[in-house]
């Protein structure tokens, strides 16, 4: 919920800069390994954006996929959650270089 | 007629968390402190665990506590016992702390002997792992009443811990927790963690945890 909060925070802090009347759609990025399911931030974003410019936009979610490097062989591969094992020389604990961020990318505002 | 268009944002979704969270790293870095954010499931032994911690580290360094619950200040009194400076920071409807609730209990704090600062988070183990409080180190508590694989289901906390420290091992005999195991999985999300196992309440282990955290002032 509080995640879905600062989303709705930045978009109208943006629609406001930007002197827009309202947001239309924010687009996110979320990453498969940030903890934030889409499903639950799509169903809290509706409540938390009431109130402000942002009530009524369209939250438009875009999954960032999980890579992970291997810190022994180098490798780069795809982590399958919750374990990041090398595939190629199945060491442990490789490093996440995408899948674990949360941005807001752009809005459309009018 | 409005029109509508399109803008760049690229804000990271914490962004304003993170910066607050990083003034507060600053300041305690500067006073040399050392603040360690406590994490686990409701009933893991965090208050427990803070309380022996606080008796045993009794003229060895001085500690205060920010302790975050979403009601009541029951745990902030439980720790006043011990006599050190604490305040309770009630969260509300939220799940966790955040870096701005951080700096509200900071500025109500009297740390002025405090060497380590003791944030204890609401039990969770799903957001607390998202927000950095500007803490030096989150500390990740599991007790043996819990299932072990705990580190698998919930990989983001302990993949941002420093440190696991396994609870009520006094209970061992009476439980099936495998500690081999939990440790097993939890150094697969995670091979820097570093792992203590203790009883709270015997004192049992005690020591080398109270051991590592006089190890971090220095």
């Amino acid at each position: 919920m509080s995640i879905a909060m600062n989303i709705a925070d930045i978009a109208s802090g943006h629609a406001r800069d930007n002197g827009a009347a309202r947001v239309v759609r924010v687009f996110v990025d979320i990453g498969e390994l940030s903890g934030v399911e889409a499903d639950a931030l799509a169903f809290c974003y509706p409540a938390a954006s009431l109130g402000g410019p942002a009530e009524g936009s369209e939250l438009v979610i875009n999954r960032i996929a999980g890579k992970a490097v291997c810190g022994d062989c180098g490798a780069e591969f795809k982590p399958a959650d919750p374990l990041v094992v090398c595939p190629a020389c199945q060491a442990f604990g490789g490093r996440i270089v995408s899948g674990d961020e949360m941005y807001v990318r752009k809005m459309e505002i009018e | 007629m409005t029109q509508k268009r399109i803008v760049e944002v690229r804000q990271n979704i914490l962004s304003e968390n993170d910066a607050i969270a990083a003034e507060t790293r600053a300041a305690l870095e500067k006073d040399g402190v050392v603040s360690i954010n406590l994490t686990s499931s409701p009933g893991s032994g965090k208050t427990t665990l803070l309380v022996k911690t606080i008796e045993e580290l009794k003229g060895r360094a001085g500690v205060a506590v920010i302790e975050g619950d979403q009601q009541t200040d029951n745990d902030a009194r439980k720790i006043e016992t011990t006599g050190v400076p604490v305040v309770q920071v009630n969260t509300g409807s939220a799940c966790h702390l955040d870096a701005r609730m951080v700096r509200g209990g900071l500025a109500r704090l009297e740390r002025d002997s405090a060497r380590i600062l003791f944030i204890e988070n609401v039990g969770n183990l799903v957001c607390p792992a998202s927000y950095d409080l500007g803490e030096t180190m989150k500390v990740v508590l599991l007790s043996v009443t819990e299932g072990e694989d705990k580190p698998l289901k919930y990989p983001k906390m302990f993949r941002v811990s420093s440190a696991m420290v396994i609870t009520k091992t006094d209970l061992l005999p009476h439980v099936d927790f495998d500690v081999g195991r939990c440790v097993d999985y939890a150094l697969k999300i995670n091979p820097q963690l570093k792992v203590f196992r203790l009883s709270a309440r015997t004192g049992d282990g005690m020591d080398g945890w109270i051991d590592h955290l006089i190890s971090l002032n220095h």
